[in-house]
Formats: C-alpha cells, structure tokens, sequence
C-alpha cells in the first residue's frame, strides 16, 4: 500500500488506524475480482478448456497474497515497529484466528462434498483443489472482511 | 450457562478524561481494540486487561467482571 510522506511521519496510532481502513477498502475490491477470477477458471475447467499454466500460476499468485492478509499485515513490515504493533494488536489477532477458523470448516465442507460427489461423477482432482483452495481462502478473507469492518465502524 | 464479561472501561476512561485513541495509544493497541472491549465485542486477554488496569488506575476485578455476579450481588 501507497503511504504518503505526511501520513508517515504522522503518529504511529493514527498510522495505523489509517492502513487499516486502507486495508478494508482494498478487501471490498480485491474479494470481488477474485471471486470473478475464481468463476471465469471455474467455468474454463467445467469446459475442459482451462487455461495454460499462466493462468494457474495468475491465480496461484492472488492466493498466496490474499492468504497471507491472514497471517500477518504486509504492510506492517513497511513501516515502522511501532505502527506495526498497532497492525497487529490482540483484536487483529483475534479477527485472523476466527477468520482462519471459517476457512478450514469451508474446506473441511467443501472437501468432504467434493469427495462424496466424486463417487457420482468424475471430477478431476486439479478441479477439486482449485475449488477447495479458492473457497476456503475466500470464505476466510469475508470473515475477516466483515470482523474488520464491525470493530472499525464505530 | 455462557460466561458474559462486563465491563467498567468506557466510565474509568471518562474519568481519567482520555478519548478511545488516548487509551489505545497508552496501553499500545489499536482504538478499535479499544472500542470492541468497551462494547463488549471482544473479550480481551489477561495481559491487555492488566495494561487496561494498570492505565486506569484500576484493579482488574474492579474493570472486568463475570454478568452474573450482578444476579449474586442483586439477589
């Protein structure tokens, strides 16, 4: 994320406050064009025509950066030590803890159906972990979306 | 039965005339963490309830309590 040289010398709380909500805006886009991604792949595999390698590894690529929204802020390393505690304080904490919490349960659900629906039909395993994968980082990122956004409204 | 936490923040804050973000920078958390706890969203952990009382010039027991000891103290 962009932070401008008056923002930055600016103190480390309101730093802070300020990436967060930067944050949350960008979720409001980035889970939109990654559900679109995810649907376009979708339904190139349903038509046994998915795209080469480029788009596997474009949308390996947005995973990884998304997942990694729930492991510890990236921004966080940009700045300074201070604001970065702010970024990552006991709430922040908490929020990526239930966030990740509904990502396994969408996979566990997910997977597990995949698998019985398997039996029926032949679904191919690329499909089966892309749609597993996708769903539970997803599912994760709105959880954490929808946390973020509740303990920053008031 | 659930525990519930109560809680006394938002009144102890007032009374030291800080605003949310004057706490949250002096216990070193985000104002959003400040606020969840004094809405009762988020309970906090042991270590930020002691910096919370510490900040406040509080004890703990006296910021934080479990709901139904008001049913213990009203019956």
């Amino acid at each position: 994320m962009w932070i401008s040289a008056r923002i930055r010398n600016g103190p480390p709380e309101v730093l802070a406050d300020r990436i967060m909500r930067g944050r949350l805006r960008s979720l409001y886009v980035a889970l939109p064009v990654y559900a679109l991604m995810v649907a376009a792949i979708s339904f190139d595999m349903s038509l046994a025509e998915a795209g080469g390698w480029d788009t596997g590894l474009a949308w390996f690529s947005v995973t990884i950066v998304l997942a990694s929204l729930l492991v510890r802020d990236p921004s966080a390393r940009r700045v300074s030590p201070e604001v970065g505690r702010f970024l990552n304080d006991d709430l922040t904490r908490a929020h990526r803890a239930s966030a990740q919490q509904t990502g396994f349960w969408v996979a566990v659900v997910l997977g597990t159906g995949l698998c019985l629906l398997g039996w029926m039909v032949a679904i191919d395993a690329r499909q089966i972990a892309f749609m597993v994968v996708s769903g539970a980082v997803g599912a994760a990122l709105f959880r954490f979306l929808l946390l973020e956004r509740r303990a920053l409204a008031a | 039965m659930k525990d519930e936490l109560a809680n006394d923040l938002r009144a102890a804050r007032e009374v030291m005339g800080w605003t949310q973000a004057e706490l949250a920078q002096e216990v070193g958390v985000s104002r959003k963490t400040i606020n969840t706890v004094e809405n009762g969203v988020f309970v906090p952990s042991t270590p930020l309830a002691l910096k919370l009382a510490r900040s406040l010039n509080r004890t703990v027991e006296s910021l934080f309590w479990l709901k139904d000891q008001d049913e213990d103290v009203a019956s």
